[in-house]
């Protein structure tokens, strides 16, 4: 079984820091209410090697509003293996311009079959394949 | 991208998927009857689509026949796509 292990950052959220072959990686929140599988800033998208082609698409925020994101392909090692993934890319500016903030999140289609474990007493995160 | 580019893009992406939009409610009937889940690309454009079963499976299909650089609408069907929990009121 493979595991990621991660922590819980300063402002409380669960973050991994996501491989990205040939490429820097960066650091993601894990968004559980997000039933996608990536989502990366503009900047960051472009950084990792993730193409866009103009295909677009609304999706739902927590808070109801519907917003536009675009898509993109792009790939990851994920738990031991080279992942082909599908991205959204936001168009919004990064507020954060700090290189060890997470500015993406993973959501829970790449948890599909894995074990998420966000303990936050000790701020710990593992990820773990469940096969 | 400077916040310029950036407000452009968003302009032209929003008016894009309006019309993206429409299209998937013009075409709801045969769209909706299609399996929860399939991915549908419609061109902005024409109203054509193409569809998979998953993204990775369709947009190279939409890329194919339309070309790369087409615009295109995505849409889930019965399959909305939340970030921070959205809760599929809309």
């Amino acid at each position: 079984m493979a595991k990621l292990v991660g922590g819980v950052d300063e402002l409380g959220r669960p973050i991994v820091r996501v491989d990205v072959p040939g490429h820097d990686g960066f650091l993601a929140v894990v968004d559980t209410g997000f039933n996608g599988s990536l989502m990366l800033q503009r900047s960051e998208a472009t950084t990792q090697g993730f193409l866009g082609n103009k295909r677009l698409a609304v999706v739902e925020l927590g808070t109801t509003a519907q917003v536009v994101v675009e898509k993109a392909t792009g790939s990851i090692s994920w738990l031991g293996r080279e992942l082909r993934v599908e991205a959204l890319i936001s168009n919004q500016p990064a507020p954060i311009q700090r290189p060890d903030t997470a500015r993406a999140l993973i959501g829970t289609e790449l948890l599909a079959d894995c074990l998420l474990l966000v303990d936050f007493a000790t701020r710990v995160v593992e990820i773990e394949t469940q096969a | 991208m400077t916040e310029a580019d950036l407000e452009q893009a968003r302009a032209l992406s929003a008016s894009a998927a309006e019309q993206g939009q429409l299209w998937i409610a013009r075409k709801s009937a045969e769209i909706e009857a299609l399996p929860t889940g399939t991915v549908v690309i419609i061109d902005v454009a024409t109203g054509e689509y193409v569809t998979g079963k998953t993204w990775l499976e369709a947009n190279p299909i939409f890329d194919e026949r339309f070309g790369s650089n087409t615009l295109g609408f995505v849409h889930r069907v019965r399959s909305p796509t939340f970030i921070g929990g959205g809760i599929g009121i809309g």
